[in-house]
Order: C-alpha cells, then sequence, then structure tokens
C-alpha cells in the first residue's frame, strides 16, 4: 500500500497536520542574521558612493559639452589670406617667384 | 524591546512557520533570516495598527511564499525532459524535500503526500490552512494576520480541505 493509498484510507487525512511538532531555531541565526544587516548596510553605502561618483561624472561630462559647444559657437571664421598675411606666408603654394 | 529580544521572542515561531511552508530545515533557515533582517529595516515603519507578532507573521508568510516562488522559477528554467506535461511546464510530481525535524519518522511518508497536495493549493488557501491546523490559530488571529474577515478564512479553510481532498483523490 502505497503512500497515497495510506492518507486516503484515513477518514480526515488533512487531520494528520496536526501531529507535527514545533522544534526550536537553530542557535546560531542571530549571529548570521546580524551578519547579514551588516552586509546590507554596507552594500547601501557602497550603492549610494557609487551613484555620486556616476552622477558628478556626468556632470562633468556635460560641462565638457556646454563648454565647447559655447566655444564653437563664439569663435570667428577668419580667412585663409588674411592669416597668411599676419603670419608672414606665401599666399601661394609655388617654391620659386 | 531590543531587537535580540524581539529575535528571542519570536524566532520559535518565524522558524516553526517557515518550516509550514517549504518542508525543510535549510530553506526555513534562510527564510528565518531573511524575515528578521526585514524586521530589523522596517520597524520604523511598524506603525501599530496590528501586534508586532501579527506583523512578524506577515512578514514570515510574505517571505515564504516570495522564496517558494523564486524556487519554482530556477526550476522551471532547469528542466526539459519528460517530466513535464506536454501542455503544462508544471513539474508532474512535485514532491517536496522534506528534511521538517517536527514530523515523525512514521508519518513521514504520509506527511510527504500530503504536503505535496498542499503546495498545489493557491497561496491564499494554503496559507488559512496551514494557519488553521498547523499553527492552531483562531479564525479571529487568522484573520487579524491575514487582513480578511473571519468568514473569509471560513470560506478559505474549507475550500483548502476540499482542494486537498480533491487533488488526494485524482493522484489514485
Amino acid at each position: 500500500m502505497n503512500a497515497s493509498q495510506k492518507i486516503c484510507n484515513m477518514n480526515n487525512p488533512i487531520d494528520l497536520l496536526e501531529q507535527i511538532k514545533k522544534v526550536d531555531a537553530p542557535p546560531f541565526l542571530l549571529t548570521r542574521i546580524k551578519q547579514k544587516i551588516e552586509n546590507a548596510q554596507q552594500a547601501s553605502f557602497s550603492k549610494g558612493l557609487s551613484w555620486s561618483l556616476m552622477i558628478s561624472l556626468c556632470m562633468m561630462v556635460l560641462l565638457n559639452i556646454a563648454v565647447m559647444i559655447k566655444y564653437t559657437n563664439t569663435t570667428t571664421s577668419i580667412q585663409d589670406s588674411t592669416l597668411a598675411a599676419a603670419m608672414n606666408f606665401l599666399p601661394t603654394n609655388s617654391l620659386y617667384e | 524591546m531590543t531587537f535580540e529580544q524581539l529575535y528571542e521572542s519570536h524566532k520559535g515561531i518565524v522558524f516553526n512557520l517557515a518550516l509550514q511552508y517549504v518542508q525543510n530545515t535549510e530553506d526555513a533557515e534562510e527564510i528565518t533570516q531573511d524575515v528578521f533582517v526585514s524586521v530589523y529595516q522596517s520597524i520604523d515603519q511598524f506603525k501599530e495598527q496590528s501586534s508586532i507578532s501579527t506583523w512578524i507573521y506577515r512578514i514570515c508568510i510574505n517571505k515564504s511564499l516570495d522564496h517558494i516562488k523564486a524556487k519554482k522559477r530556477k526550476k522551471r528554467f532547469g528542466i526539459f525532459t519528460s517530466l513535464f506535461y506536454e501542455d503544462s511546464s508544471d513539474l508532474r510530481y512535485d514532491l517536496p524535500n522534506i528534511d521538517h525535524p517536527g514530523i515523525q519518522l512514521e508519518q513521514k511518508e504520509r506527511l510527504t503526500y500530503l504536503f505535496s497536495c498542499i503546495n498545489q493549493l493557491p497561496d491564499k488557501q494554503k496559507t488559512a490552512l496551514i494557519l488553521s491546523k498547523i499553527e492552531r490559530k483562531s479564525q479571529v488571529e487568522i484573520a487579524a494576520i491575514m487582513n480578511i474577515s473571519p468568514k473569509a478564512v471560513e470560506s478559505l479553510v474549507q475550500r483548502a480541505k476540499t482542494g486537498v481532498l480533491k487533488k488526494m483523490n485524482l493522484n489514485e
């Protein structure tokens, strides 16, 4: 007779649950719980630090982009010939005059 | 009351309740640890709308059910054999790994089979049945823990019993 047959032959099989006894919790659990709490606190601290560093990095990148955009807009275009005259360069490529 | 005192007064309750859900010591230990870590982290949020025991019971029930769901998710990805029904991804015979220190050896076989049927019940029915038949809580106490009416508890327990008996008859 297998387990299912044994249990189905009982008047009220669910009453079998009442025979389960209470047991004591293992003694080492409190140590493990305290360790987990400490690990969780350290994890949240390093998470905060990571977020701060990432935000700082993003702000620096955005600042650089803003400066580059501003610098590009304010630069005036200089004609090549004006530049050549200002720097005493010859206006042509020929080596022999 | 310090955390240590809270732990000492409730460790038995939490560990035994977790055992009724997972039926093995290893998982029950893990759930117990998670429960008390959660209690420690959210004690400030306890608004005293219920007793602290009721609050801890609720956390334990939620953690136990979450643990079971997480385990089922792992199993579902791990097995691709003819254990499955053709139209379902559930395991055909999900016999629990019974390592329950509160079960006597002579009852182990019968209770393994009984728990395999109980584990297939919906969460609320399973919870009501465990609190009623194993934890021996009154309907009023169960209603406070589950945040439902005593009538709803009675209905859940009745449906759970019917469900278990039906499953036992189907598996014969």
